[in-house]
């Protein structure tokens, strides 16, 4: 089978011999010998190998199983957005001297990725109305974690304050990352109109804390008003994170606007597929102050030997390869080529365009959320509180029973929220139209809803 | 105590200043030398403590990271702001404008106990430290 | 001064630099069309939203037709060098071909446009296939089990020391704080430990750059959690020692992990499991051909033992009665990131897995080790190689001896793009001075190897006749040089013209 090995029986001979070895076999001499571990499962498991159109075919048959955006339409987000990608993306992307490329640590033989990460960089400041932003993260999640760590580091506190509003996932995945730190995690609870009050805060905010975390928009949709937050915590020396959804970013508030000092995001939503999870693309932006801590690489622009303007990754001594254990992440390989996609996206779409997107968005959920809450029985659970492009509906059926429903009719409906939230949360899911959605599938889902309703 | 200079096997320099306890750090020609361009400083907190030998700052270049000890026992009372700004400065004139930061020692006598440039110079030549 | 000299072509013309590409934003023209895609009119819609909640400026953003941005980003492409279109001798980075065909999985219908969080129901064949990956995965490194949820090696490194943390607390045993690393290793090593919560204690190497035993034996005690190990080592040595260390670290009580960043030198020939590992993470973005895409995406999986298994990060594939779903056991240290895994970049590395099979697994490993050291005679004597004897998929050279005349590791590294190739790796490991790591992986062919051998001496011949050519490189790169210490001192992170 292939091993897309190029030598020739002959040249291998040629190779070998001018090695001072008989056989290919004789290179294995530097290893020791071994016994297969019993129970661990055996080499055979890999099979005889296949060809291309056999693999392909292979593949082919477990995809059908499921039901992506071609087999339901989807109605769901909850941290995974299905937005319009236009076409020149894909290609541009996959052109090889960007796909089989390594992080560019010389710069010479790399200005055209370096000047794309710079670009990169450029244009997530400017969406999150940051100073700056590094060249990516693995994912939305670990790109608030480690700007968690980042505030812990600089404010030698140890104790952390999570809105509500944010992902419970992704609160989650702060949890995994602190658990070795002995660090005190408290919650900021949304108020019941689906905001973060003045009150919340001043229970919390005091100078045992090293940062709060809100989101923009929440978890539920609704987009929380961080008034005064920042010279709350500010005052008492803690630093302020946003977590942030690049595409509502195009017509909210920004982080910058809201005082942040580090703001954070998942950057699926700025024209990544829904990737069955990933990789995604963890954005990182900081105010000029925090440059020295941040985590990840940073391209820059300076000049070369002969006065020609050029890029270089920068501030490099921040990291693992240069200050180990003391580095401000164990980060090397990150997200470059899926922050190169988002950047071909948002120059394809221009400032324009993404704003028009996000305008669709909010129009085609708050159309949604206007016919879904007119059926009986359903209700916006928080009806007075603005919001995005997805809501939280409520109703007395099992959300499950309405997911399972739904899916079978070609709908992928509101996430079910009882399995992340607990039981409390039965009759609740989440609900998101993007701009992608027609009238026809809006009225689609609508009149399934409709009939679940009746048998239910 | 005047304007004499000691050293330390990690290529700090410390030297009184006027008032009482307190005296100026830096590195030495030989480690700016070594580290070759400043790229940045990472100077102490005024007030932070510190022990003999613990780390108390960071310089930068471009490649490397090198850590800076405290020559003797006691607190940060100021740092050299001027090379947050313009790092060159420590490359430039080490010995100068080039300081990093002002330590009131705890046990000023403790000075005389560190090697003085005589016996530094003899380091750097047998290739000790750091 | 540097001696510049013009690089000339067949007729004797100076060859030029190729032209940069302006910027987004230097090419970028108010109120230029770009792509139409579906979307609302922003002012009709926005009322239903507060205005203090609303962002005062559209972004700076440039404004092209899509044709530019066809242009920019192709202009871009050609200013970059990749394995498609360079040799890529890259140590420790394992830049091998990667295979076409693989692209194509990701397009099938079905995996691209899965919306992660889809009710199990509709994500059977997704789960079907990364359970298949992770039995894959096990199998070729001889472990038990295997999850596919690190983003990257560092990723799965950090995974693996927050599951020896939660395997100690299980076992009450709350003295051992510290993991052991050698002087060798990997910046990420360290790094991860510290994220983890635990002090490193940096082992020394011996004067052949394996593990000393002697340090290893001091550096050992009941606090030491973890010894994490690099196989080959980063000088593509196989620990000579490498059983006793074992035996060393299992009577001291400690964990044994593998970095599995070289696993290209092994694969199918021998599997960490079977040598005594603990936990043990590969990187699909070198080992499984998987492309790095300019840094990243990569993928970590970890594989470990029966005992470390409950542990492992949330979620787990899990089959009950015929059905997969994903299920986040009470043990485990909780997610490490949304959703599963890196799943599109897995899919490839699964695809790689199947169509290679065992044998042709092996078949890459066998060939990766007979052109590293194929390549490895052929620059015998030209300059200094750390370490003796058959090495494995890479080696290290020491450009020491130039550093009385100025010249340094990367100065050869610059002369090296000139001559038509991507460079070995510079300055790692630290515990070689100077050191140039190559690695040619088993795609290149015996031709590209010999060229590459030939231009290589050449340039240390060049070198050792007249240093200060070599200070003058790169003539045929875009730009030479960067100013490094400028960039680092006044940082210009983002576009000057997008403000």
């Amino acid at each position: 089978m292939a091993s897309f090995i190029p030598h020739t029986p002959e040249e291998t001979g040629e190779m070998l011999a001018r090695i001072g070895l008989k056989s290919i076999e004789d290179l294995l001499l530097q290893f020791p010998s071994t016994n297969p571990r019993p129970g661990a499962p055996d080499l055979s498991l890999l099979g005889e190998g296949m060809d291309e159109r056999a693999l392909l075919r292979w593949f082919a048959g477990l995809a059908e199983k499921n039901k992506d955006a071609s087999r339901a339409v989807v109605f769901r987000g909850a941290g995974s957005y299905d937005h319009f990608i236009p076409s020149a993306t894909g290609a541009l992307v996959s052109r090889g001297e960007f796909l089989t490329s390594y992080t560019p640590y010389q710069p010479e033989a790399s200005q055209g990725l370096l000047q794309a990460i710079f670009e990169f960089q450029t244009a997530i400041s400017r969406l999150y109305g940051m100073d700056l932003s590094n060249a990516s993260l693995y994912d939305g999640a670990t790109a608030l974690a480690e700007a968690v760590l980042v505030a812990i580091r600089e404010t030698g506190r140890s104790r952390i304050l999570l809105s509500e509003g944010l992902d419970p996932m992704i609160r989650e995945v702060v949890h995994t990352y602190l658990e070795g730190l002995s660090i005190k995690i408290d919650l900021l609870p949304l108020g019941q109109g689906g905001q973060s009050t003045p009150e919340a805060f001043k229970a919390r905010v005091d100078e045992s804390l090293a940062c709060f975390v809100g989101a923009i928009p929440t978890f539920f949709g609704t987009i929380d008003d961080f008034s005064g937050v920042a010279d709350l915590l500010h005052g008492q020396g803690a630093l302020f994170i946003l977590h942030a959804n690049p595409h509502a970013l195009a017509l909210l508030r920004t982080p910058g606007e809201w005082g942040a000092d580090i703001a954070t995001g998942e950057g699926q939503s700025l024209g990544l597929p829904l990737s069955s999870g990933g990789p995604y693309l963890g954005l990182m932006t900081a105010r000029k102050k925090y440059v020295r801590r941040i985590p990840g690489r940073l391209a820059g622009m300076t000049k070369d030997s002969e006065g020609r303007p050029c890029f270089v990754l920068t501030l490099q001594a921040r990291e693992q390869h240069i200050r180990r254990e003391k580095a401000n992440s164990n980060i090397c390989s990150n997200e470059t080529l899926l922050g190169i996609a988002a950047l071909v996206n948002m120059a394809l779409l221009g400032p324009g365009g993404l704003a028009r997107a996000a305008a669709g968005s909010l129009k085609n959920a708050h159309e949604l959320e206007k016919r879904l809450t007119a059926l009986p029985g359903v209700r916006n659970l928080f009806p007075d509180a603005p919001f995005f492009h997805e809501f939280v509906l409520e109703m007395t059926p099992p959300a499950r029973k309405m997911s399972q429903f739904l899916l079978e009719r070609g709908i992928l409906g509101g996430l079910p929220l009882e399995p992340v939230l607990g039981p409390s949360w039965s009759g609740r899911s989440l609900w998101c139209a993007t701009e992608v959605r027609t009238e026809e599938e809006i009225n689609q889902a609508v009149d399934l809803v409709r009939e679940f309703l009746s048998q239910h | 105590m005047s304007s004499e200079r000691r050293y330390t096997t990690t290529h700090e320099w410390i030297s009184p200043v006027a008032q009482e306890g307190r005296m100026k750090v830096g590195i030495t020609d030989f480690a700016q030398k070594e580290i070759t361009d400043v790229v940045f400083v990472e100077l102490p907190k005024i007030g932070k403590k510190v022990e003999k030998g613990g780390e108390v700052a960071i310089i930068e270049s471009v490649k490397a990271a090198f850590s800076i000890y405290a020559p003797l026992g006691g607190e940060v009372v100021s740092v050299n702001e001027k090379i947050e700004n313009n790092p060159g400065l420590v490359n430039d004139d080490p010995y100068g404008e080039g300081w990093l930061f002002e330590l009131k020692a705890s046990d000023p006598s403790q000075f005389f106990t560190l090697p003085d440039e005589a016996a530094y110079q003899k380091l750097i030549v047998s290739g000790g430290g750091h | 001064m540097t001696q510049v000299e013009d690089i000339r072509d067949g007729e004797g013309r100076v060859v030029e630099r190729p032209p940069m590409e302006p910027t987004l934003w230097e090419k970028s023209r108010r109120g230029t069309k770009g792509v139409c895609g579906p979307g609302a009119d922003p002012l009709a819609v926005t009322k239903k939203i507060p205005a203090q909640l609303l962002r005062s400026d559209p972004p700076s953003l440039p404004e092209l037709s899509e044709l530019e941005v066809v242009r920019h980003f192709t202009r871009l492409s050609h200013l970059s060098r990749g394995v498609d279109t360079h040799f890529y001798p890259l140590g420790s980075c394992t830049m091998k071909y990667n295979p076409k065909v693989m692209d194509r999985i990701p397009e099938i219908p079905g995996f691209k446009d899965l919306h992660p969080r889809m009710d199990a129901e509709g994500m059977q064949g997704l789960l079907e296939a990364l359970a298949i990956c992770e039995e894959s995965l096990a199998s070729l490194m001889g472990m038990d089990e295997v999850t596919l949820a690190p983003a990257a090696g560092a990723h799965g490194e950090l995974s693996g020391i927050l599951i020896a943390r939660r395997y100690f607390e299980s076992k009450k045993d709350r003295t051992r704080t510290e993991i052991l690393i050698p002087d060798s290793a990997h910046g990420t090593n360290p790094a991860s430990a510290a994220m983890g919560g635990f002090s490193v204690r940096v082992v020394a190497s011996g004067p052949d750059g394996g593990v000393d035993l002697d340090s290893l034996r001091d550096s050992l005690s009941n606090r030491t959690a973890m010894v994490m190990m690099t196989v080959p080592n980063t000088l593509g040595l196989f620990e000579k020692n490498l059983k006793e260390m074992i035996t060393l670290v299992r009577s001291a009580g400690a964990l044994l992990y593998m970095d599995g960043a070289n696993f290209n030198a092994f694969m199918g020939v021998l599997r960490p499991g079977d040598l005594g590992f603990d936990i043990v993470h590969i990187n699909t973005h070198k080992t499984l051909a998987t492309p790095h895409g300019g840094g990243g995406p990569g993928s970590g999986p970890v594989g470990v033992t029966r005992e470390l298994a409950p542990f492992l990060p949330s979620p787990r594939i899990v089959k009950e009665e015929g059905r997969y779903r994903l299920a986040s056991p009470e043990g485990s240290i909780g997610p490490l990131r949304s959703f599963v895994g890196s799943t599109l970049v897995l899919l490839r590395a699964l695809g790689y897995m199947k169509m290679l099979g065992k044998n042709g697994l092996r078949d890459v490993s066998l060939y990766a080790l007979l052109n590293a050291n194929y390549l490895r005679v052929l620059l015998d004597g030209v300059l200094p190689r750390k370490g003796e004897g058959l090495c494995a998929h890479e080696f290290v050279l020491s450009a020491r001896e130039f550093s009385s005349h100025g010249l340094h590791a990367s100065d050869f590294a610059k002369e090296i793009l000139d001559a038509g190739y991507y460079a070995p790796t510079v300055s790692f490991p630290l515990i070689v001075p100077e050191a140039l790591m190559v690695e040619p992986t088993e795609t290149e062919s015996k031709e590209t190897l010999d060229r590459f051998a030939r231009d290589f001496r050449t340039i240390c011949e060049k070198a050792r006749r007249s240093p200060e050519l070599l200070k003058g490189a790169p003539r045929r790169t875009p730009v030479s040089r960067p100013d490094e210490v400028g960039a680092a001192r006044d940082p210009v992170l983002t576009d000057p013209r997008s403000l």
